[in-house]
């Protein structure tokens, strides 16, 4: 029996087809799968340990494709004892191939417990995350069980599959004008489309690469609209910042002198790096590892002929790309890792915490200097308790550029990333979605909307703010997030060319931007002509009380941030509501 | 950690931190920790404390 080639070459390139050993892997497998799974003997017959020939799980793949197949022909409601016993046949096989050989092959390695069908309360959702399971298993160059063990840690593997399938479920040919359309649309805004274009035109891409990305960033851009029509309005944010983030990605591949191969891995990078965010509480976390093992692998699966070596290049590029890209800002990810470190060292026993302690901040260290740290093929060296620690809240490891050929690409995406700290579309998001002065959380509050404008028109109160260590909201994004996320940047070009990004924000702020608001303000107001603007809490006079607002100040508040983000929007050309979901009102 | 001996200008740096720092909770359904909410307002106390000595 021969093992046929599976429908991504690059897994097996170089193998061979190595000839299975039936017997003693049969005798293995039989008992795991012969409660319940009709597939037992095929399944076993096709396995194939990779510790045996150093080849991953071609034909389990394959099967599990036609396991799926036949669960898919059921119907959920009337053939639900069926698709459940299916469905239990299939997690089994996954946690086989997650972990081969299990406990019957390694009796030293714990069983597996296999989760991915959760619960199987929701079979027909079940079935769609494991059918989208079995598409990045088919066309993704990581062996199964980097993927699987990647889920595995998940404390809900099955929702995060579902989930995945229903943001990606693939565009179909009838729906594929809509949401071609719907992304041409939204890039028009801000002339967005064109630049992009014009900068992959000027890297060389062919008319073929450039509609063939345009295809892929719609069905990235539909994955986020669903799931801001699901209620998660991060996405809609999210998206904003992706957008204009392949343009910047580009930009600063420019900058760099990137090539051809080098800057597509850097932009298909940037634009799955964030493509899967949730709700669920480790997702910051985790969210650059499902991007670029799930999401990367689904959709490019879908766009480019994987037959093609240099295809295959890309895609295996781009993983490595967004997986990098959780490496900024450094403060950033230590601060959420540091709390979801501490939540499970709290829930041990007194006399387990100390040691554990120290992992965290060994752990918190390394991520707030990643570039300093020690490091392997770009993953940060943890010791067997901080990597313990790190399994505990889902997390295989953490990725950073490295001396390898898509370096730049990496530093690229990372680069393009942290722009946003200086374009409108992040200024938006830091300073008027998440900072307010009434948060119930100190550090979320500032004073004034702009420290440079109340410099402007108040320095006696600047000046007291300064002496107090606080400043503005838009200040939060242009000055601090800013240089912390450019703080694993050291290429001079890339640093001269934020530099200058930053200028022209400063400079199109204090031109543009804040005299708009002014105008508007006093517009509102009904200020004369020639008139003082009368002291505007948060614009012109610093909240005394963060925290505390009065009803007035709240008003007040509320409508400053709006009239800023209605500047902002305008001027930089970001649609505030792109998916038309607040009927065009925000 | 006495803040009374730090020098100004590291209180305001670390000030600044936890505010970049909370902007990271607003993207992420994890709490902050309370620590980081008491740390800012000492941090806060003490540089008002310190605006309004004498020089």
């Amino acid at each position: 029996m021969r093992v046929e080639p599976r429908s991504n070459p690059a897994k097996t390139k170089g193998l061979g087809p190595p000839t299975l050993e039936v017997a003693d892997t049969r005798v293995a497998l039989s008992r795991p799968l012969s409660q319940g799974a009709q597939a037992a003997v095929p399944l076993a017959s096709a396995y194939l340990p990779p510790e045996r020939t150093g080849a991953p799980t071609p034909l389990l793949v394959r099967n599990l494709e036609a396991l799926l197949a036949k669960a898919g022909r059921l119907d959920p409601e009337r053939d639900a004892p069926r698709l459940r016993t299916l469905l239990r046949a299939i997690d089994k096989q996954l946690g086989l191939m997650g972990h081969p050989g299990a406990s019957e092959l390694h009796p030293s390695r714990p069983p597996v417990a296999p989760k991915f069908t959760g619960d199987l309360q929701d079979p027909p959702g079940t079935l769609a995350g494991l059918k989208f399971l079995a598409h990045v298993l088919t066309h993704s160059p990581s062996a199964p069980e980097k993927v699987l063990g990647l889920l595995q840690l998940h404390p809900h593997p099955a929702q995060v599959l579902a989930h995945a399938a229903k943001l990606y479920p693939g565009i179909t040919p009838e729906d594929r004008p809509r949401v071609a359309q719907a992304l041409k649309d939204d890039l028009q805004i801000g002339g967005l489309g064109r630049a992009i274009e014009d900068q992959l035109g000027q890297l060389g891409l062919s008319a073929r690469e450039t509609e063939q990305f345009f295809a892929v960033f719609a069905e990235v851009r539909e994955g986020f609209r669903i799931g801001a029509e699901l209620g998660d309005d991060l996405q809609r944010v999210n998206w904003l910042h992706t957008r204009v983030e392949v343009l910047h990605t580009l930009e600063i591949a420019q900058s760099l002198g990137l090539s051809k191969k080098e800057a597509k891995a850097a932009l298909y990078g940037s634009l799955f790096s964030d493509a899967f965010k949730d709700q669920s509480r480790y997702s910051l976390l985790w969210h650059n590892r499902p991007g670029a093992e799930l999401i990367a692998p689904a959709v490019l699966g879908r766009h480019l002929d994987l037959n093609d070596p240099e295809a295959q290049a890309l895609l295996a590029w781009t993983m490595r790309v967004a997986h990098e890209h959780q490496v900024t800002p450094p403060l950033f990810m230590a601060g959420p890792m540091r709390a979801a470190l501490l939540e499970v060292v709290q829930a041990l026993p007194e006399e387990k915490r100390a040691e554990r302690m120290a992992a965290v901040e060994g752990i918190v260290q390394k991520i707030t200097t990643p570039m300093a740290a020690p490091q392997h093929d770009g993953e940060l060296q943890f010791s067997a308790l901080e990597k313990q620690l790190l399994a505990q809240v889902g997390l295989p490891g953490w990725a950073v550029p490295h001396e390898a050929p898509w370096r730049l690409s990496s530093i690229a995406a990372i680069v393009g990333d942290v722009a946003q700290y200086v374009s409108w579309e992040g200024i938006i998001k830091i300073a008027v979605d998440l900072r307010d002065p009434g948060s119930p959380m100190p550090f979320m509050r500032d004073p004034v909307l702009c420290v440079t404008w109340l410099h402007d028109v108040a320095p006696d109160a600047a000046q007291t703010l300064a002496g107090r260590g606080q400043s503005g909201a838009i200040e939060s994004s242009m000055e601090f997030s800013f240089s912390q996320g450019m703080s694993v940047v050291k290429e001079p070009k890339a640093l001269a060319a934020m530099d200058e990004a930053k200028a022209s924000a400063q400079g199109q702020l204090r031109q543009d931007v804040l005299p708009e608001i002014e105008r508007r303000l006093r517009e509102m107001l009904g200020v004369d002509p020639g008139a003082k603007t009368p002291p505007i809490p948060y614009w012109n006079q610093p909240i005394a009380e963060p925290g505390a607002l009065s009803e007035a100040e709240r008003g007040m508040v509320d409508r400053v941030k709006r009239v800023a983000a209605e500047v902002m929007a305008e001027i930089g050309g970001v649609p505030l509501d792109p998916f038309k979901l607040d009927g065009g009102k925000s | 950690m006495n803040l009374d001996e730090q020098p100004v200008e590291q209180l305001i740096t670390r000030l600044g931190e936890l505010r970049a720092l909370g902007n990271s909770y607003g993207l992420s359904a994890l709490p902050p920790p309370p620590e980081l909410a008491t740390e800012y307002a000492a941090l806060e106390a003490e540089l008002k404390r310190r605006q309004a000595r004498p020089s």
